[in-house]
């Protein structure tokens, strides 16, 4: 057995407030295989994207009290946070939720993806690395004149694109996705998981894909984790998941989707007496 | 004829001289009346959905028809008839953490719409009807009454929103994305209410949203609106499950299904927006079948019908068969 790309072990992450510790993520553990597709569930507070802004360190306030974050078997606390600077994009990467507000507003979309490379102290040729630009906005479906843009003048779809291009810009060996399609419409909400459903599998990169739409889930990813109130309560793969729940409220999740198989309880009553 | 009803009725914006956008285009409803009903307005982002309810509420005027409420043009009513048309007609706005203000106890936006319209004699007399409607809406008033906004959940801050609207005894409520900011586990719930008000209490409902599914829980009528046009309007059971527009097919295909073994084809592309829209063409609508129409160019020699009739079609069709 290979060892796991990603190894998150008794994971406790607490924010200080005037009221005493807030646990907000409990003793979390949980393995992802290289390539692997992963997606964590729970509601507002649940501690699913605090739990992957520690891994990116990116905590505001939040302090690991106890745990490990294993990455290719290196030991994430040991890393000083000035090369934490220079993991981040070339080993793993993260899609912001928010990609409305992610971008600076005042850059060009080329510039932006620019600076990732100057930042990592990638050299190319100038002509060079307009052409990857541009092949890595075409390979988000996007046209590669994009990169003149500024984010204004792109819709929100084309925005979280631009963004997972920026996620794959250095080849990461894990995508972080917090919640991608959240303020998306449902059509262009498909579009951009399988756009970053395709990048991943031609990178071979493991993905973390966190939300609160089970129905996202059960067509995304191999392996699900459900996160309740800071625990981990349930995890395995998603099809045993969606058959057999065990924990109360993953069956809430479950059963609270909403199908156009059913109608509201009060609609159904009706019918039922007609 | 409908209460409330939209007549060829056309926004358009303009921005600077050279452009325009028309945000809707020759829409016509037709809503409550005679044969209450529940119609489902679904739509995108820049569907023009929000433009329709600031237009029914009387906040946006039609750059061409006209809206009119028990027959009277609502941009011209009098005093009066004004009045009982602010009455009458109520909204539940999508987000229930901004609708009130948070220096209020919740009472306030209770008591104070009751007091302006005259329709409590006494403090007493408003509480009572207070609390019933509070109940009415899955509410204990002793736990909801005399509370901060910020002390609720935004569960039930939304009950309140409805309770609010009931307590004026409409004949219409306009409900604009009303659960899409309520936790997955109460959205049901508040569903059901809306559901019950036109069963129990004979309301009227035009329920807006971006969400397919939900609309089809509790639509009679559903009306797919794109581009500020209508693509398909009819019966929820047919729009849903043997849809006939283009787009209306690539809505519903782009909702996962909640079973994990019903295939998504993530792969497969999605044709762009603008696909379904023929340019600056204009499209009308053409019945397939008494209680559905969907969009199309403009068929010569062929009559195009309006999305009112299909409306009150799916209405009547209610009635009698209940």
């Amino acid at each position: 057995m290979s060892e796991p790309l990603l190894d998150i072990r008794n994971l406790t992450i607490e924010y200080p407030t005037p009221a005493g510790r807030f646990l907000a993520v409990d003793d979390v553990s949980f393995k992802i295989d290289a390539g692997e597709r992963f997606g964590l569930v729970g509601e507002s507070g649940s501690g699913k994207s605090t739990t992957i802004l520690a891994l990116m360190r990116m905590l505001r306030g939040g302090i690991v009290s106890k745990g490990q974050m294993l990455l290719n078997g290196r030991d994430l606390a040991q890393v000083p946070d000035a090369s934490y600077r220079s993991l981040r994009f070339a080993e793993m990467s993260l899609v912001p939720q928010g990609a409305m507000s992610s971008l600076n507003p005042v850059l060009r979309i080329g510039r932006q993806i620019d600076d990732i490379f100057e930042d990592h102290g990638v050299v190319h040729r100038p002509k060079d690395r307009i052409a990857i630009i541009e092949s890595l906005l075409q390979r988000v479906g996007l046209p590669a004149a994009v990169r003149h843009r500024f984010p204004h003048e792109l819709s929100g779809g084309m925005k979280q694109r631009v963004c997972i291009a920026m996620s794959i810009a250095l080849k990461p060996s894990v995508i972080l996705a917090d919640e991608p399609t959240s303020a998306l419409d449902v059509m262009v909400q498909k579009q951009v998981l399988a756009t970053l459903g395709r990048v991943q599998k031609e990178l071979g990169a493991a993905v973390i894909l966190i939300g609160h739409d089970m129905a996202l889930m059960a067509h995304f990813v191999s392996k699900l984790g459900v996160m309740y109130r800071g625990k981990l309560v349930e995890m395995g793969p998603v099809k045993e998941v969606f058959a057999n729940p065990q924990h109360d409220y993953t069956k809430m999740l479950i059963n609270s989707l909403p199908t156009f198989e059913r109608r509201t309880r009060a609609a159904a009553a009706d019918r039922r007496s007609s | 004829m409908g209460l409330l009803e939209v007549r060829a009725a056309s926004v358009v914006f303009h921005a600077g001289r050279a452009s325009a956008k028309t945000a809707l285009h020759d829409i016509s409803l037709s809503i409550g009346g005679k044969t209450p009903s529940i119609t489902a307005v679904v739509g995108e982002s820049g569907s023009g959905k929000s433009t329709l309810i600031r237009l029914l509420l009387g906040f946006q005027n039609p750059t061409l028809g006209e809206v009119l409420y028990a027959g009277d043009n609502i941009a011209a009513l009098t005093r009066g008839a004004a009045r009982k048309f602010r009455r009458e007609v109520q909204a539940i706005f999508q987000d229930p953490f901004d609708a009130f203000n948070p220096f209020y106890k919740i009472d306030h936006p209770l008591v104070t719409p009751l007091r302006s319209f005259g329709l409590a004699a006494s403090r007493d007399e408003a509480y009572a009807r207070i609390e019933t409607t509070l109940r009415s809406v899955g509410l204990v008033p002793e736990n909801t009454l005399g509370k901060y906004p910020h002390q609720l959940s935004g569960g039930q801050r939304q009950r309140i929103m409805i309770a609010r609207a009931l307590l004026l005894d409409p004949t219409v409520i306009l409900a604009d994305e009303p659960v899409s900011m309520v936790d997955a586990s109460l959205r049901a719930t508040i569903l059901d209410i809306l559901y019950e008000l036109r069963r129990d209490l004979g309301i009227s409902l035009i329920y807006v949203t971006h969400d397919l599914t939900t609309a089809y829980q509790v639509a009679d009528t559903i009306v797919v609106l794109h581009g500020g046009q209508i693509m398909e309007v009819g019966a929820a059971e047919k729009v849903v499950h043997d849809p006939r527009h283009a787009y209306t097919r690539a809505l519903i295909d782009a909702v996962p299904s909640p079973d994990p073994d019903v295939a998504w084809n993530l792969d497969e592309d999605i044709a762009p927006p603008d696909a379904f829209l023929a340019g600056d063409t204009k499209l009308a609508l053409y019945a397939t079948e008494p209680d559905r129409a969907i969009a199309s160019v403009a068929r010569p020699g062929q009559t195009p019908v309006t999305a009112a009739e299909i409306q009150r079609f799916v209405a009547l069709q209610k009635v009698l068969a209940a």
